[in-house]
């Protein structure tokens, strides 16, 4: 009888306990996200000029001619990228001249059996040397970069043009030529 | 023997007393009654070298607590799985919903302001949540607190690629005081 | 009329010189802006998604017209991103046939903005891993008569699959070590072709040298690259390595990594040394004070610079600093280097009594001299006047060591010059081993001047 007096007074105090004491303070929490982007960008900015010391081509020993550099091609972005150089062939330039400066008069390449230079210009790759100017499916990284916004990374294109002996002689009106295409790329 | 008996039976109650003490924590004289957050912010203007504010309160997050007593509402970076080590308050780089592990955060943290804009302070780490609002018993109306969140957005910021953005979650508490 | 005659002479002369390489026309800026100037992100089979990209140039630019073009997405072995023409695109991971654009050329004033939109379509059968395209945006080719150039800015378009079976997979094809010239760094190259059917970032080359006895001459790990390596195509990784390798039998073991330390792909090979290899001089650094004499030397003892008491005012830090033959400026005109070169930094100025400089020439420098060790020079490059100076040599042919007196410093080298050096032991009357570099313009202008001189004095007879 005790023992199930006992008992009862255990329940009655728990249903006392459940229903009559609070609860207690528990923190209440709740969230709200925000988000934004931003996109990534590439610039590509070119100011200057660069001139080859005039080639003289004929009956001349081997040398090397170097730009003289103002030319200032800089690439400003928010995400690594890489600058690239390389010879696209624009404006119907031969096939087979990669690289190769070749007979230009007026606004465009000689149609007809144009004369090739010897050999290929030369671009400075940062990091390696003096490398071959190559066609679009062999660019030259001529420089890479960590994100730089907002100045950007000057990138100062340096060449050289090698003159082997008795480069083929042009008629007066007619010069050397090449349009190189510089391209810049997120990486 | 009825003392005795008397005796046992009252030390029994004091014992069941103190379990039930263990289990139900000592009566409070307040209770958060209820306590809601609604509202995100998405698609917040990034152009860099600005500063950026989340919409108004007719449509922005709003965070509503009732309590028959003091209460408070802080505000923190939970910092949800995979977020950047070392961007506690920064929005960091996700894809939709997820952080991107080891991923990119902008340069400056989200600010907060719980007075309107009277004050902005840091959005902190979940060890040091910042108090924003704070008030006394308001039941059974309760109070709306509509915080107001600032972006400094820099020139500096590293971008991201396409379908990822910068996130963060902010984990609002209200506790009494 | 001789004088006429004469002044014809001249004319068809100056004619006779072709010019010109001019890239840019001078002055000018042009800029073009891509915001949303790279994609990566998830699609699902037979899902359509759309990336914009806005393009802008800055106010006070000239107009332009640009061509867009969806291109295959390739990588040269030396990491450089290819926008690959349609003949080109060969990959079974391109993407290029799913991207159609809304326009493929935009006009843009100076200041002003467009956008161009790129629609993604994904096949429903298209399968697992990534798939990979290029949009190309190209200027025309600007400028007046030979003045011209193009400036493009390619946009990578990186597709996971969504859902799909991303295989990261790696085969290194080829390890081989690239020339070996004393006093440079040799290099040790690693082929490695992604064979997965994704692509990675951030892949790390550990290479290391083993002897004969098994020991670790020397281990190096490349910095985690910033290129992708998309599937099919190679990537190399180049690590210079700077250690003295004795005659013997080594092994090579290279490794490539990704990111997370997952192991790509591991090859050794044997590789035997049969010439002594001398390794690139140390960084060694002294500090001169006025009052005492000095030697700066690299730790093999090849190059010796002994600074005499009251070579400087006052303290000064000096470094001996390695430098590879890539480095180096310009060579003059019928100059050759051979292997050794070396920078030393520290003084800006000139000595106010000069230094003795000594260096032992190696195998490469002799090479380099065709083995006629008396037309190596001693030569310091002056940034100042950004010229070579050859300066009189003295070469001592028992000790194989070549010296000279300078009272300023920079970057050296050994070079092969006609010029040549005095006898060994010899110490005055140093013949100097400088020489005039050809110059277009001074021989055109002496030329003009010698015509108009006969035909002037033509005209007086």
């Amino acid at each position: 009888m005790i023992l199930l007096k006992k008992l009862l007074l255990v329940v009655v105090l728990l249903l006392v306990g459940l229903l009559v004491l609070p609860q207690g303070v528990l923190a209440e929490t709740g969230i709200a996200a925000l988000s934004g982007t931003v996109p990534v960008s590439l610039s590509l900015l070119c100011t200057g000029s660069d001139t080859m010391e005039p080639l003289n081509y004929a009956n001349t020993p081997v040398h090397n001619d170097t730009a003289s550099s103002t030319m200032n091609i800089t690439p400003v972005s928010n995400a690594p990228w890489q600058l690239t150089a390389y010879d696209a062939l624009t404006t119907s330039k031969p096939a087979g001249s990669e690289g190769k400066m070749v007979e230009w008069v007026t606004d465009q390449y000689i149609a007809s059996s144009p004369k090739v230079f010897s050999v290929p210009l030369k671009i400075y790759s940062t990091g390696s040397s003096f490398v071959n100017l190559g066609a679009s499916g062999a660019p030259v990284t001529i420089q890479t970069g960590d994100s730089n916004n907002p100045d950007g990374t000057p990138v100062f294109p340096r060449f050289e043009q090698p003159v082997a002996q008795y480069e083929k002689a042009l008629a007066s009106a007619n010069t050397y030529h090449i349009i190189v295409t510089f391209s810049a790329v997120n990486t | 023997m009825k003392v005795t008996v008397h005796m046992r039976l009252g030390l029994f109650v004091v014992a069941v007393f103190l379990v039930m003490l263990m289990i139900c924590p000592a009566p409070a004289s307040a209770a958060i009654l209820s306590f809601s957050v609604t509202g995100q912010y998405l698609n917040m203007g990034m152009t860099p070298d600005t500063t950026v504010y989340n919409s108004t309160a007719a449509n922005g997050i709003n965070a509503t607590v009732v309590s028959d007593g003091n209460w408070k509402i802080t505000a923190y970076d939970g910092m949800p799985t995979n977020k950047a080590a070392g961007s506690a308050g920064h929005m960091a780089e996700a894809i939709g919903e997820n952080f991107v592990s080891g991923g990119k955060y902008l340069v400056n943290p989200l600010q907060i302001s719980g007075d309107s804009g009277s004050n902005y302070y840091d959005i902190p780490m979940a060890a040091s949540p910042r108090q924003i609002a704070s008030g006394g018993a308001n039941s059974p109306g309760g109070t709306s607190v509509w915080p107001i969140f600032k972006q400094v957005v820099t020139k500096y910021e590293q971008g991201v690629s396409s379908t990822h953005t910068y996130r963060i979650v902010v984990t609002f508490e209200a506790t009494n005081t | 009329m001789k004088v006429t005659f004469s002044l014809r002479l001249v004319s068809l002369i100056v004619a006779g010189l072709i010019a010109v390489l001019i890239l840019c026309p001078a002055p000018v800026t042009a800029s073009m802006t891509v915001v949303g100037s790279k994609y990566m992100g998830d699609i699902s089979p037979g899902t359509t998604v759309t990336h914009t990209m806005t393009i802008s140039s800055k106010l006070g630019d000239a107009p332009m017209d640009l061509s867009i073009a969806v291109m295959g997405f390739g990588t040269s072995p030396g990491q450089s991103y290819i926008a690959l023409s349609p003949v080109d695109d060969k990959s079974p991971y391109s993407a290029r046939n799913f991207i159609t654009l809304d326009t493929q050329s935009i006009h843009l004033n100076g200041g002003e903005s467009k956008t161009v939109k790129a629609t993604i379509a994904m096949p429903k059968d298209v399968g697992d891993g990534g798939r990979y395209a290029m949009i190309q945006l190209k200027t025309m080719a600007t400028g007046d008569g030979s003045t011209m150039y193009v400036t493009a800015i390619s946009v990578p378009v990186m597709i996971t699959i969504a859902k799909s079976a991303i295989t990261q997979k790696g085969t290194i094809t080829d390890v081989h070590v690239g020339e070996i010239v004393a006093g440079q760094p040799f290099h040790i190259v690693t082929a490695l072709q992604n064979t997965g059917n994704y692509h990675y970032y951030s892949t790390k080359n550990t290479v290391s040298i083993t002897d004969s006895g098994g020991n670790v001459i020397g281990t190096a790990i490349s910095a985690p690259s910033n290129s992708v390596i998309i599937p099919t195509y190679t990537a190399n990784f180049d690590i210079p390595f700077n250690k003295s390798l004795a005659l013997g039998s080594y092994t090579i073991k290279s490794q490539v990594s990704l990111e997370d330390g997952t192991v790509l792909d591991t090859k050794t090979i044997p590789y035997e040394i049969k010439t002594k290899y001398i390794a690139p001089p140390s960084q060694e650094n002294i500090t001169i004070t006025p009052q005492n004499p000095a030697v700066l030397a690299s730790s093999d003892g090849r190059i010796r610079v002994n600074f005499p008491s009251g070579a400087v005012f006052s303290d000064v830090a000096v470094t001996l600093k390695p430098i590879t033959l890539n480095q180096l400026p310009t060579l003059p005109q019928g100059a050759k280097a051979g292997g050794t070169s070396f920078k030393i930094d520290g003084l800006s100025g000139l000595l106010s009594k000069d230094a003795t400089i000594s260096v032992k020439y190696s195998d490469a420098d002799l090479n380099a001299a065709g083995g006629d060790a008396s037309k190596l020079v001693l030569a310091r490059y002056d940034i100042p006047d950004n010229k070579w100076t050859l300066l009189p040599t003295t070469l001592n042919k028992d000790t194989t060591t070549l010296s000279a007196a300078t009272n300023r410093f920079g970057t050296w080298a050994v070079l092969a010059s006609n010029g040549g050096v005095t006898a060994a032991g010899s110490a005055g009357n140093q013949k100097t081993g400088g020489f005039l570099p050809l110059n277009i313009t001074t021989v055109l202008v002496s030329l003009g001047v010698m015509v108009v001189i006969i035909g002037v004095r033509a005209k007086k007879k």
